[in-house]
């Protein structure tokens, strides 16, 4: 059924970004996503891309993977591009009729993918080389400060991690009841929406149901293990800053400070 | 021939992390009006089989014959469900109605009953899982865990398939429950239904259904009216029947006597609800 979302999910592979300390990885894809914004000329962006790619052959997943997942943008960015393209003012290259094309169209049609790719890639570097324990984990920490605000960071990191790690049974779950139902004769197919509004509530109560059972059930699990909130619990993997993380962020800063640079300066 | 299967193979997740080839090559008859169980430990395959058996999943590979039709992609739901009732495990789970009423509804409107003859099936229904009418107008998520159980199995016997498959039908229940599941089983079969029971406390299933199909890791082992004898040729023991009594006795001499261990015995004896 829908068990194919590896959009963005995990990729098990031994790569240096892999082992890298996921909140200098979010830390570095801030950085890189302000100095996108910077990049006004071809070279720059030429650079930039390269640097993409290079980042992208160092986390050690394949390009298939990367391509998967690119699919589904793809509609968005030809669009946007044709419309760069047939759309933007300047020096006329060629015409038929009302349609033409323009020197500048291309370079803004160009520019905008470049843009949106140099987005989503280094974003996939993420999810693919960083689980999403370690992504729950590294921004509970990295939010600890907002506690203070009053924020409940911690309740919020606990309420992505449950929800992450549920999502597999929940799908067998839907899976089991859709089986039931059909046992009992829900058709899915019908063209009436009265019928199949019966159908689809035969569905989903169960499943909603279920949800709370399991959450009740879940709860009262936690407690009985000693769960009793976020204050003063520790965690099993402590995530450290080691010297590659510093550089790494270091690295990704000069670069953003190097893209204003030649924005504002060249 | 009520159930025909011939070579199915299934394999879940294939070419995943997860995979599991779930059946092995596996045969069966089942003749109008037999009751059997189909016995395994967890992940021998025999809720798999039972999937295939009421079209939740379907062939190829193999075949899957119910009542003469086959069972394949494009089958038409409603002749499928109306040869076959398969009661999932926990059935209970997925009750979803406002009333016990229109729970059972559900199913007889699938499969088009008349308004008066869905009315006749569902007290039958309620009737032969030992729940009186005065449980039409309750709503479901009211009741108790036994009550649940029997009206989920209610909602299925009202669309009176003459084949029912149950899957674990007595998990989760006390003794008086698993009880009163074999007296609706053995009256059902009386009436001249075919029964599949899928299950895996062998001993239970074996002093509830005559034949015994025993699966492991996929395949079918063991297949027949088994005796201790067979089932020893197979490797198979059945397990020690829990005796309380016996087991207090051994280990909490000094206590055996107390009231509170009658009580306990009572209970594990007795299994009132």
């Amino acid at each position: 059924m829908i068990r194919d979302i590896s959009f963005g999910q995990y990729y098990p592979a031994d790569s240096p970004l892999h082992r890298m300390d996921p909140r200098a990885k979010i830390t570095s894809l801030f950085l890189l996503y302000i100095g996108v914004f910077f990049l006004d000329r071809g070279i720059s962006y030429g650079i930039a891309s390269a640097l993409c790619l290079g980042l992208m052959a160092y986390s050690r997943v394949p390009a298939k993977v990367y391509w998967r997942s690119t699919r589904l943008i793809f509609a968005l960015i030809l669009f946007g591009a044709l419309f760069n393209i047939f759309f933007t003012e300047g020096d006329i290259l060629w015409q038929w009729g009302m349609v033409k094309i323009t020197r500048e169209g291309l370079w803004a049609a160009l520019f905008m993918a470049l843009r949106i790719l140099l987005l989503l890639y280094p974003a996939l570097v993420l999810t693919f080389t960083t689980t999403p324990m370690a992504l729950t984990n590294a921004l509970e920490q990295m939010g600890r400060p907002l506690t203070k605000l009053g924020l409940p960071i911690h309740e919020i990191a606990m309420i992505m991690s449950i929800a992450l790690r549920f999502i597999p049974t929940i799908l067998e779950e839907a899976e089991t009841i859709l089986r039931a139902q059909k046992s009992r004769g829900a058709d899915f197919s019908v063209r009436n929406w009265r019928q199949l509004s019966v159908h689809v509530t035969a569905f989903a109560v169960p499943l909603f149901v279920g949800a709370f059972r399991r959450s009740d059930e879940l709860a009262m699990a936690m407690e009985a293990r000693g769960y009793h909130g976020g204050v003063g619990r520790t965690t099993f993997r402590v995530l450290k800053l080691r010297p590659a993380d510093g550089v790494a962020m270091a690295f990704c800063l000069a670069l953003t400070i190097l893209a204003a640079a030649v924005r504002w300066w060249i | 021939m009520a159930i025909q299967v011939k070579g199915l193979d299934f394999t879940y997740q294939p070419g995943t992390t997860s995979e599991r080839h779930a059946l092995r090559n596996v045969s069966l008859r089942v003749a109008d009006g037999e009751f059997l169980a189909i016995v395994g430990a967890s992940g021998s395959g025999k809720s798999t089989l039972a999937q295939h058996l009421n079209g939740a999943i379907l062939p190829p590979p193999g075949k899957v014959f119910v009542n003469g039709l086959e069972v394949k992609k494009g089958i038409s739901p409603v002749d499928l469900v109306s040869n076959v009732g398969l009661v999932f495990q926990y059935p209970e789970h997925q009750l979803f109605a406002e009333t016990v009423r229109e729970e059972i509804a559900y199913g007889c409107r699938n499969l088009g009953f008349a308004e008066g003859t869905m009315v006749a099936a569902s007290r039958r229904a309620l009737d032969a899982v030992g729940l009186d009418t005065s449980y039409l107008s309750r709503s479901p998520f009211r009741l108790s865990g036994g009550e649940k159980r029997r009206v989920a199995l209610a909602s299925v016997l009202a669309m009176d398939p003459p084949i029912l498959i149950l899957d674990e039908p007595t998990v989760g229940l006390d003794r008086s429950g698993k009880a009163m599941i074999g007296s609706v089983l053995r009256s059902l079969h009386r009436e001249g239904k075919t029964i599949i029971v899928i299950g895996h406390d062998l001993a239970e299933l074996r002093a509830l259904a005559p034949r015994l199909v025993v699966m492991h890791r996929g395949a079918v082992v063991a297949d027949g009216e088994l005796s201790k004898g067979d089932l020893a040729q197979y490797g198979i023991s059945l397990p020690q029947p829990f005796q309380p009594r016996e087991m207090l006795q051994k280990h909490f001499p000094e206590n055996y006597g107390s009231a509170a261990a009658k009580k306990i015995l009572a209970f594990l004896e007795g299994g009132d609800q």
